[in-house]
């Protein structure tokens, strides 16, 4: 059980860096939205993974990102802080189930309300974190809250898309 | 003892997450932890191979626009040349022409990755020091200026684009022989700003700016950009004029990189002028 557990998530983590390197990279919706779906293997980390293992996973998965982009430690700070709140969000967000282990943080076990509440959360704190650390000496502060806002939308947009994917073959 | 062993484990998750988050903002912030490293190299060996299979496959999709550019650009060049021009003045005639020697060569490169979307945005070429490039050359786009190498590896190098808040350039408006400073003020990757245009210029939308004759790193006479909008600044002296980018960094894939000949010899006898013979 654990095994498959742990091979699940490897192949999720693959593939959300492939999508993310091969492709969305080199997305850039009017020249700044570039959406960060690799998050949805930080989003998707099982329940009862330990925190320390999620803080170094998503610093991993960030630093990742950020050695193919160039950006120093930009990503690698953004998915650590995320992975930090995570087990506060989950406590402040209701679930009509609770979690217990084997129940996995996505829409076939928790509905969709209760994922686009967790994802869009996490999802848009860390775009404010990626774009203020990224201008950290520049004073645009409302257009780059514009520009964070946009692409945590756009992020959420594709990682829903391939969560009602995934539902729909499970559906099956 | 005991008591500050159990303080410890009990915030031993806060500890890990801030020994992270200390680790990435030093990458973040200071270039030379990230760059600086020596599995730097590793790494831009392994995520360089990756990408370039990827562009290798994505610079078919590209191919019609690629040739465009280069269609442009011969054209550009072929007014140049020496055919394209009808002797004004025939009692002057030239035919040894030994005033000139090559101060510039020309590299080709493909672009395997690159950003737009930062403050300082970096772009991944497949050429490295095994090809001679090393660190300060110019690199640009059959359409303008594209940045400055900036860290070389075997096969690969790291190019600061234009687009990048430390890059500057020195340009010259076409026709109007003032010479300003082009930077990129991270809003918007489609345009920049040209700064220390003296007020007295007539300036007007659509000049062409190219790079000057006063930068050892670009020819002159390079594409930088075109202007779109000017106002004048708070001295009151000068313009703050924006431009649009003539480089297309919506779609980058080939670019030249640009060896100086002859730059050893300037930076040696600029060098002169810091430390005086005694």
């Amino acid at each position: 059980m654990n095994n498959k557990l742990i091979l699940t998530n490897l192949l999720r983590f693959l593939l959300a860096m492939f999508l993310q390197l091969m492709i969305f990279n080199y997305i850039n919706l009017f020249g700044y939205i570039n959406p960060s779906v690799y998050l949805f293997f930080i989003l998707l980390i099982p329940f009862e993974t330990p925190i320390w293992l999620a803080l170094c996973l998503a610093f991993l998965t960030g630093f990742t990102q950020d050695l193919f982009l160039s950006t120093g430690g930009l990503h690698a700070a953004a998915s650590t802080a995320i992975a930090f709140l995570r087990p506060f969000l989950l406590r402040t967000i209701v679930s009509r189930r609770e979690y217990e282990s084997g129940l996995q943080p996505s829409v076939s076990d928790l509905g969709w309300k209760w994922f686009l509440t967790y994802a869009g959360i996490t999802i848009f704190i860390h775009s404010l974190i990626v774009f203020y650390l990224d201008v950290f000496r520049f004073s645009h502060f409302f257009l780059t809250f514009k520009h964070a806002f946009f692409q945590a939308i756009a992020t959420l947009f594709f990682i829903a898309l391939f969560e009602y994917i995934v539902s729909i073959r499970k559906k099956k | 003892m005991r008591n500050l062993l159990e303080f410890i484990k009990s915030i031993r998750i806060l500890l890990l997450f801030l020994f992270l988050e200390t680790m990435a903002l030093l990458l973040t912030f200071s270039e030379s932890a990230f760059h600086g490293a020596t599995s730097f190299q590793f790494f831009m060996g392994i995520n360089s191979r990756i990408m370039s299979v990827r562009s290798d496959v994505a610079s078919y999709f590209s191919l019609r626009e690629e040739n465009r550019k280069l269609v442009e650009e011969n054209i550009r060049l072929r007014e140049k040349l020496k055919d394209s021009y009808i002797i004004s003045d025939k009692r002057v005639f030239e035919i040894h022409d030994t005033l000139y020697r090559q101060e510039f060569v020309f590299l080709t490169a493909s672009v395997i990755n690159y950003t737009i979307s930062y403050q300082d945005n970096y772009i991944t070429l497949d050429k490295g020091y095994e090809q001679g490039i090393e660190e300060g050359m110019g690199v640009y786009s059959p359409a303008g200026v594209v940045g400055i190498v900036d860290h070389v590896s075997k096969n690969y190098c790291l190019v600061k684009s234009i687009l990048h808040s430390e890059v500057t350039i020195s340009t010259t408006v076409k026709d109007k022989g003032v010479t300003g400073t082009c930077m990129w003020d991270g809003v918007n990757y489609a345009y920049g700003i040209l700064k220390d245009i003296p007020v007295h210029v007539k300036l007007k939308q659509g000049d062409t700016l190219l790079t000057s004759n006063y930068s050892s790193i670009f020819p002159a006479g390079i594409p930088v950009g075109y202007v779109t909008d000017f106002s004048t600044d708070a001295t009151r002296a000068f313009y703050n004029v924006r431009f649009r980018i003539a480089a297309d960094f919506g779609n980058l894939s080939s670019v030249y990189i640009i060896r100086n000949l002859i730059k050893g010899e300037l930076e040696e006898l600029e060098k002169m002028k810091e430390t005086p013979d005694e």
